[in-house]
């Protein structure tokens, strides 16, 4: 979710701001009070995001340049070897693989998958209604208790499908490739709704007449879906993409409860490494803080990208 | 409130700013009244505080029978706090880098060198040597807390795996119920015997293969028992494929090719390794001993053999000692003070059918009436706790390279055990 | 796209929708009766398709409702249905 986290320059000086502003325009002398008070008003908005995203942000930048075991506290700069550390770890790149596997497949089914479910409960009935509504209410659900839901209902043991994979001889989270659709599944499960009411928005703000003029066309249904709506959702479409990017990028609850990282370490992601190095075993902060900087700038980029990518169709 | 002047409305933001930066700034002024290890003399101080105390969740049982215990007889009142066992080593190291441990807290014996290394632990040598039992004390336990011949911690709750088995099952299966299997391949065939039942949810034995706490616990007792080493003396090198280790490992593939393993047993990851057994639809298997008080039928209970025999245990659990950052030393040492005495031992421990921390206390009351609980204490004194600063990355770790081993051994083709080996090194030595 | 075959087919508006009310506008003059043979024979698939979405999306908080309340193995609930969860969770101590 970083890309949502812009520095404090569009959060919105309170109203009184300008006013106060423009008396002192007026007489020169109160030009200084005037930019001072604009920064007090400013300031409550400024403490917090200072509070809250720049200082952790400079802490996680210290700690990735200095040997900071977690139990023992800073021990002095240790600034390229962290990184070296980190990028040699033995599930470095099997990790970024795995984060990027799961990233193209979770975005594209769950977009495909919520555009589809969003025309299909457009229009108004009750039916439609309470078909929007059962897709809707696994977004009320927190997703850690969504996996730990998932993670009994999966159990061999004690899951209402127990029986069954006793008697396929299966089980959901045995084997790799199990394991990351069992996840992707949880993931659809949770989020279809969340993106389906997003682009359902995304519809309703098309307007009837370009649907009418496609008809007048003669246009199928098919090319009116292609040429017109697709065009038209763009920006949801782009809204939507990012999210899901960054959402599945930064993936770890549904795989630290799920699987942890199991089994054979088939499903670590990025993330996990990330907690797994702070967290459990090495216990080494610093290294945790390289690679969280190293994923921070990933997504920095990746981001810019995809922004770009969707603000050049829109001048095409 | 439009009428206000510029002027006002700039002094209430001012006012406001003010007020939020002095409320950051008394946050950081908390004093209290602080007592140390030197007032505690040998019982400690026992003045109404109240301690803090943490400990993981599979002790809950036990860590609330005591802290009861000493509430109802002191002034002191303990607070317990029960923490997750995945989230209880992050939590610990968030408290520790801002100071803010509790006055005691529990620690797995396997992370207490690593714990008492980088400093967690108050050094209490000269209270331990006051107590005129201190021989008695599990010497597994208290040589892990020990840095430089300065002790750090005592025994909170003793866990040993012993190999138990379900009587029923063994004589519907025509075995002697009351012979414990002499050694790992008599225990494979007793296994294969109860899955020769065919009993629809019954299977020979389980275990936990995704676990690597779980089978650090129940397998190396194994070696031990043949008289073999898991680890180097240093803790930094791993000695898990030696000709012994790939028969155990040979064993265990054997019976799970065969179908007598509970299924999900294969990716069991801990929270419900005992389960099966404890449901009785397990035969036999290697199990903690605190759960002897929740198995509610009639169980038999062994040492852990080896290949060639012999009985060994893993002197698990947890132990306990004074935060870094306690201000109230002396009661908390009260605490620890009490923990280890008959009262304690005896009247609390034993009586809930767990094991005693302290050898002349083996045969009690309790123990008299419950023959296996003599077994237990019998077989902790053959026990071992491996001692290793990378344990956890090495062993229990999800992604350690101890499951690869395993994994690779019993559930792949086991050609892989020399390479994985020499991971698990690399990660000990690191 | 099933949602042509079967758009429109209520006339019944409800009044919080305001997607529905435009799409309706839009394709208003599809609308075919619901009794007619070919309606129904439309309109079977949707239904079977809508209606297994929607056990897909309830089925894990139905059954978890359920085992709540029921039996089951592991749990703190042993005679038979009631609420012996509940008051286990009311009593339970262990937190973070």
């Amino acid at each position: 979710m970083t890309a949502t986290l812009h520095p404090p320059a569009s959060s919105p000086a309170p109203p009184e701001a300008r006013g106060a502003r423009r008396p002192a325009r007026r007489r020169r002398g109160r030009r200084t009070h005037g930019a001072l008070a604009g920064w007090l008003y400013a300031a409550p908005t400024a403490l917090f995001v200072l509070l809250l995203f720049v200082l952790p942000l400079l802490l996680v930048l210290q700690m990735s340049g200095s040997d900071w075991p977690l139990l023992s506290g800073n021990q002095g700069p240790n600034f390229p070897e962290n990184y070296q550390v980190a990028v040699s770890n033995r599930f470095f790149m099997d990790s970024v693989i795995f984060t990027l596997k799961y990233t193209v497949l979770t975005t594209v089914i769950l977009l495909a998958l919520s555009l589809g479910l969003a025309m299909l409960v457009q229009e108004s009935s009750r039916w439609k209604g309470l078909l929007r509504t059962s897709i809707l209410i696994p977004s009320a659900l927190g997703l850690a208790s969504a996996s730990l839901l998932f993670y009994v209902i999966y159990s061999p043991i004690a899951g209402p499908f127990a029986d069954l994979m006793a008697s396929w001889g299966f089980t959901f989270l045995g084997t790799p490739d199990g394991a990351l659709w069992s996840t992707i599944f949880l993931i659809v499960w949770r989020y279809a709704g969340f993106y389906m009411l997003l682009m359902l928005v995304g519809l309703q703000g098309i307007p009837d007449d370009v649907y009418e003029a496609a008809r007048i066309d003669g246009a199928s249904r098919w090319q009116t879906f292609r040429d017109v709506t697709l065009p038209l959702l763009r920006p949801t479409l782009a809204l939507t993409t990012v999210l899901c990017v960054t959402g599945s990028l930064l993936a770890f609850e549904q795989f630290y409860i799920l699987t942890k990282g199991g089994p054979d370490n088939s499903t670590i992601t990025i993330v996990q490494l990330i907690y797994s190095v702070a967290f459990q075993g090495p216990n080494d902060l610093g290294v945790a803080g390289a690679l969280s900087v190293i994923v921070l700038l990933a997504l920095v980029v990746i981001n810019i990208a995809q922004i770009r990518a969707f603000g050049k169709k829109a001048e095409d | 409130m439009t009428r206000m002047t510029g002027r006002t409305r700039r002094a209430l933001g001012v006012l406001a700013a003010g007020a939020l930066i002095a409320g950051l700034a008394a946050c950081a002024n908390t004093e209290e009244p602080a007592s140390s290890l030197a007032d505690a003399g040998a019982e400690g101080i026992d003045d109404g505080s109240t301690l803090t105390l943490w400990t993981r969740a599979p002790l809950e049982k036990q860590a609330k029978l005591l802290v009861e215990a000493y509430n109802d007889s002191h002034e002191n009142q303990v607070e317990l706090t029960v923490v997750p066992n995945d989230d209880y080593v992050a939590k610990v190291g968030a408290a520790a880098g801002s100071g803010g441990l509790p006055d005691l807290f529990a620690a797995d014996i396997v992370y207490v060198p690593n714990w008492v290394e980088q400093g967690l632990f108050q050094d209490i040598s000269a209270q331990i040597d006051g107590l005129d039992f201190k021989d008695e004390i599990n010497a597994g336990h208290l040589s892990a807390g020990t840095l430089d011949g300065k002790e750090h911690v005592l025994p909170f709750v003793l866990d040993l795996s012993m190999m138990f088995w379900n009587k029923e099952l063994f004589a519907e299966a025509g075995l002697d119920p009351e012979k414990a299997p002499a050694n790992l391949q008599e225990f494979a065939d007793a296994a294969k015997a109860v899955q020769a039942l065919n009993k629809p949810d019954t299977y020979g034995t389980a275990t936990g293969l995704n676990c690597g706490g779980c089978l650090v616990f129940t397998w190396f007792p194994s070696m031990w028992a043949d008289g073999e080493e898991v680890l180097s003396d240093d803790g930094t090198e791993s000695l898990l494929a030696s000709d012994p280790a790939k028969e155990m490992y040979s064993v265990w593939k054997d019976l799970w090719d065969s179908g007598a393993v509970l299924p999900s047993s294969k990716d069991e990851a801990g929270p419900t390794w005992t389960a099966g057994f404890t449901e009785g639809k397990v035969g036999l298997m290697f199990y903690p001993a605190t759960l002897l008080s929740s198995t509610e039928f009639d169980a038999g209970v062994a040492g852990i053999p080896g290949p060639e025999g012999g009985a060994s245990t893993f002197v698990g659990g947890d132990g306990l000692g004074i935060s870094k950052d306690s201000k109230k030393a002396a009661q908390a040492w009260n605490f620890l003070n009490w923990m280890m005495s008959e009262e304690a031992q005896v009247g609390v421990l034993a009586k809930n059918n767990d094991v005693v921390a302290r050898s002349d206390l083996a045969d009690n009351e309790f123990s008299a009436k419950d023959p296996r609980l003599v077994t237990i204490n019998e077989v902790a004194g053959d026990g071992d706790t491996p001692v290793a600063i990378n344990f956890q990355q090495a062993f229990n770790a999800p992604n350690s390279p101890w499951l690869t081993l395993v994994r690779n051994a019993v559930l792949g083709d086991g050609a892989t055990v020399d390479a994985d080996n020499d991971e698990i090194t690399a990660v000990l030595s690191e | 796209m099933s949602v042509d075959t079967a758009s429109a087919a209520t006339t019944r508006a409800i009044v919080t929708d305001a997607a529905g009310s435009s799409s309706r506008a839009r394709r208003g003059g599809q609308r075919h009766p619901a009794t007619s043979f070919a309606g129904i024979a439309l309109r079977t698939p949707y239904w079977v398709l809508t209606a297994g979405l929607a056990l897909i999306f309830l089925y894990p908080l139905i059954w978890t409702a359920i085992s709540s309340v029921s039996p089951l193995a592991g749990t703190n609930q042993v005679d038979g249905w009631g609420f012996g969860n509940y008051a286990t969770l009311a009593n339970y101590q262990a937190g973070i």
